[in-house]
């Protein structure tokens, strides 16, 4: 693997070089952007239970997102990131933190540096890519977000990478190894196909997109071929009477002989900002193969760390709701929860998000689980976070 | 960030123009020169907007596009978490473009519309620039010298048929340049709620400008809002077809 990422590090230092030499009579601004921050999360974590044992961790995150304007048509994108967990869980279980030296993608663009003595350090390339922009079309080669979600929480479309909605702290995610072709048919209105490739021509992804503005409403048809199966699906985003208003639909069909039932996963999403600056968010999310029982092996979920579109959430019934606002320019209050109206299992998610000078943040926020053993939220204790950022 | 949004919209709809009016040589014709001459047919400018409170402040610098008053496109160049962040208000449809997500999200209206958090700016001040001219009965009161300009002074009462929220505005007007010197907005109890000062007058493309406006709620003591511009200029070439979701993903 290292080899590798050797490779890409080699091939960004020549394209560092190689900008320095072109630099004569633009600024540096012109050709490069390099920005990114440096976040520290603070995990602790109580179990479920009477157990007094709380578990500290930390994450020292470092992002670069690195820009070379190379020439009109082309653009050169990679973002780095270092991540150092510390703490007790690192020391009590290394063996979860040795999974992180595999990559997800077609390429391998992840290395776990050490991971001992309660300490585990990694890099990833999440994206890398090269962009090429021609009139109308676009085509971009490489590692890269292919962001099909319209849903402010749960995403059916957004087939490539969906994501956990408690993983807060990766807003970016994890990029996609694919060449993707788009052309845009007007200012409003899009086609693009993507191919992701695979060690087997089964597993790879084919796909389309077809987006488009009618009477004030984003509208978009998918469909594909992922994971052995046929994908087809739509998404819209408008509003009613000053509402916002959107939803996503996606039906997987499993491929001829190959085993698995036909998944419906659907979303719909309401927000409102009133005057005075209150903000109310409600959502539902629909999985036609996700379990409605009162009880139920639900533990898959936490366990997963490639969710997917067809995994957001195990039960087939979800309902979100989220309240919040900000109290002044820098200081910003939510609370966000989720119910299993079928086992009545609870998440609850109040957040504080200050802004304590220009480009340091500081978050606080709680994910509190409530509910009996075998469901949804039962049995996974809370967690309690605080995060500092530095933004450059 | 809602907030920001907010902000930026309203700066957006700042530089953005409205169509002229015809109507007869008078105090609101003044005023309604004054409001075409912010504007133009189309502008391009870079503005820094700075959030002043008694223990803090914020500042948000942006770039602006804007073509009539129904296409404008904002970049935001900092602070750095926000930076590459791109709205586009394409007549009644607005979006916004997160860079580092790759998601392109479309603005409902109630974001648009919602209180102007963040600043000392209120929404009727700023979104509906034009309703100085239309919502009004406008009288001259007199003359004054501000910032060694003369200017006529303007009040304006609301009409009884429109739903501002003040009870009265006062306009200070530059007589031969028409830019706006200074505003008094009063509520409906006729006290004085917010001052808008403008200075540093500059020359932009080709019209002369205050490049400096600070909006002050008198009321709150060590709050107020400033917006510089740095660049300006108007009657650019650009048409519709550069408010797309292409450029969106391109400008900077």
């Amino acid at each position: 693997m290292s080899i590798r990422v050797l490779k890409y590090i080699l091939i960004n230092a020549l394209l560092l070089l190689a900008f320095s030499t072109n630099a004569q009579d633009k600024t540096i601004k012109d050709i490069m952007s390099l920005n990114g921050y440096v976040k520290n999360l603070t995990t602790v974590f109580v179990p479920p239970g009477n157990d007094t044992t709380i578990f500290v961790d930390n994450l020292l995150h470092n992002r670069l997102d690195y820009t070379w304007y190379i020439s009109d048509k082309f653009t050169f994108n990679t973002s780095m990131r270092n991540r150092l967990f510390y703490g007790e869980t690192v020391k009590a279980a290394p063996e979860l933190y040795d999974r992180l030296g595999d990559d997800l993608g077609y390429l391998d663009l992840s290395i776990l540096w050490f991971n001992n003595k309660g300490m585990a350090l990694q890099s990833t390339f999440d994206r890398l890519n090269i962009d090429f922009q021609s009139n109308d079309w676009q085509v971009i080669v490489g590692r890269h977000r292919i962001n099909w979600g319209v849903n402010l929480v749960w995403n059916p479309n957004d087939i490539f990478n969906s994501y956990s909605y408690f993983d807060f702290d990766y807003e970016e995610r994890i990029g996609t190894d694919a060449i993707l072709t788009r052309r845009y048919i007007n200012e409003t209105s899009s086609a693009e196909i993507i191919y992701a490739p695979s060690d087997t021509f089964a597993q790879s992804t084919f796909a389309g997109m077809y987006k488009f503005l009618a009477n004030n409403y984003d509208i978009q048809i998918i469909t594909g071929y992922l994971h052995e199966q046929f994908v087809i699906g739509g998404g819209w985003s408008g509003d009613i009477k000053g509402a916002g208003f959107r939803g996503e639909l996606t039906l997987f069909v499993p491929g001829k002989d190959i085993p698995g039932e036909t998944q419906l996963v659907g979303a719909i999403d309401v927000d409102y900002t009133f005057k005075s600056g209150l903000y109310v968010h409600a959502s539902y999310l629909f999985n036609s193969l996700g379990l409605d029982s009162k009880t139920g092996d639900y533990s898959i979920f936490f366990l997963r760390s490639d969710i997917s579109a067809q995994t957001l959430s195990p039960a087939m019934h979800n309902v979100f709701a989220e309240i919040g606002g900000s109290v002044s320019p820098i200081l910003r209050i939510t609370f966000a929860s989720w119910l299993n109206p079928s086992d009545g299992s609870l998440f609850l998610g109040p957040a504080v998000d200050w802004s304590v000078a220009e480009n340091f943040q500081v978050l606080f926020n709680v994910q509190g689980f409530v509910g009996k053993e075998m469901t949804l939220f039962g049995n996974y204790g809370s967690f309690y976070y605080l995060r500092f950022r530095y933004s450059f | 960030m809602k907030t920001k949004i907010t902000l930026i919209l309203a700066v957006c709809v700042m530089t953005v123009g409205f169509p002229p009016k015809v109507s007869a040589q008078s105090a609101v014709e003044i005023v309604q020169k004054s409001i075409d001459l912010i504007n133009g047919q189309s502008s391009q400018a870079t503005i820094t907007m700075t959030i002043t409170r008694p223990k803090y402040t914020r500042s948000l610098e942006m770039k602006t596009w804007s073509s009539g008053s129904d296409y404008f496109m904002v970049y935001i160049a900092s602070p750095a978490q926000e930076k590459g962040q791109v709205f586009m208000k394409r007549e009644t449809d607005m979006w916004n473009w997160i860079p580092k997500i790759s998601r392109m999200i479309k603005i409902p209206p109630s974001m648009m519309s919602q209180s102007w958090m963040g600043s000392d700016f209120t929404n009727d001040d700023l979104v509906k620039v034009n309703s100085l001219a239309v919502d009004y009965t406008h009288s001259i009161q007199g003359e004054e010298v501000i910032e060694g300009y003369e200017c006529y002074k303007i009040e304006l009462i609301p009409t009884l048929e429109s739903a501002v929220v003040w009870g009265k505005v006062n306009m200070w007007i530059a007589k031969t340049e028409s830019f706006q010197m200074k505003m008094e907005y009063y509520d409906e109890d006729m006290e004085l709620v917010n001052l808008m000062e403008a200075s540093d007058v500059k020359q932009f493309g080709d019209r002369k400008l205050p490049a400096k406006m600070v909006m002050t709620p008198v009321k709150k003591e060590g709050q107020q809002t400033m917006m510089v511009t740095s660049e300006q200029t108007f009657n650019v070439d650009i048409d519709q077809g550069f408010f797309s979701q292409q450029n969106m993903k391109k400008v900077r």
